[in-house]
């Protein structure tokens, strides 16, 4: 009997784990957004753009693998970066009319989902551009 | 078979383009629009005078708005904030040190008592954007 082999690639892997990561990056934002911050100003607007392009990134990296995929990972962690210095910020001081002084659950879940959403997708980039190498 | 893919091939960055146009525009408009809706677009009514030396006058702290907007008090009366948001807010008065709760935690309530008559605008430290005010007479 020959042990099966997976046939999807280590990158492909980590690139559906970006996706994962991704969409539950997205959706702690529109739950936040529903629940709790959508009567402040701005804020509200910013958390629904993050939820979006969250979304819309991660479906955009389900339907590539090649070097667009690799453009898609970069533009996930760049706007994970910026949201995490955002609340990096909102957490020492005030930020669009808005500080985060509590470290409420949702906000520590997002934190530790938008790190490891950099780490992945940056592994993933790694991952690509040595395959491609 | 060829030809589609070479199609796909064309489509897939015209569509990322796109993707990226769109979101880059909105992010535009966003940060030249400023806010947009939110607690300090309607404010709630005003409370007629109430209380008087010795009583209390409760505002409630939801939804980053305190409710009432408005208070109007006697001289000597106690006004309480109590937040009812899972995030800490403070009522800080706008003008100097007059009054500062300090971080009110969630299902906290602190009180400011106002002797003198006037008009004593506030607003929170973590939240600038909700305001309130506090009329003695």
């Amino acid at each position: 009997m020959t042990p099966y082999k997976s046939k999807l690639r280590r990158s492909d892997r980590i690139r559906f784990l970006a996706i994962g990561l991704l969409l539950c990056e997205g959706g702690v934002h529109l739950q936040q957004y529903e629940s709790f911050l959508h009567s402040v100003p701005t804020i509200n607007t910013l958390f629904l753009l993050n939820a979006v392009s969250a979304a819309v990134i991660a479906l955009a990296l389900a339907a590539c693998r090649n070097e667009i995929a690799i453009l898609l990972a970069i533009s996930a962690i760049g706007m994970t970066v910026t949201g995490l210095v955002s609340l990096a910020i909102a957490r020492q001081s005030v930020l669009f009319n808005y500080s985060e002084p509590t470290l409420r659950f949702p906000v520590l879940f997002a934190a530790l989902v938008e790190l490891a959403t950099v780490l992945v997708a940056s592994r993933f980039v790694a991952l690509r551009l040595r395959e491609i190498a | 078979m060829s030809k589609l893919l070479t199609d796909r091939a064309r489509i897939i960055p015209v569509l990322v383009v796109t993707i990226v146009i769109a979101v880059g525009a909105t992010l535009v408009i966003v940060l030249a629009g400023g806010s947009t809706g939110g607690a300090s677009s309607a404010p709630p009514p005003s409370a007629a005078l109430t209380g008087g030396r010795g009583k209390t006058v409760t505002v409630h702290i939801s939804m980053f708005a305190f409710k009432p907007s408005t208070v109007t008090v006697a001289a000597g009366t106690t006004v309480a904030f109590t937040n009812l948001d899972t995030t800490e807010h403070t009522a800080t008065a706008n003008n100097g040190p007059i009054f500062d709760t300090g971080a009110i935690q969630h299902d906290q309530t602190k009180t400011v008592t106002l002797t003198k008559t006037g008009t004593y605008a506030y607003h929170c430290a973590f939240h600038p954007f909700m305001t309130g005010t506090i009329i003695v007479k």
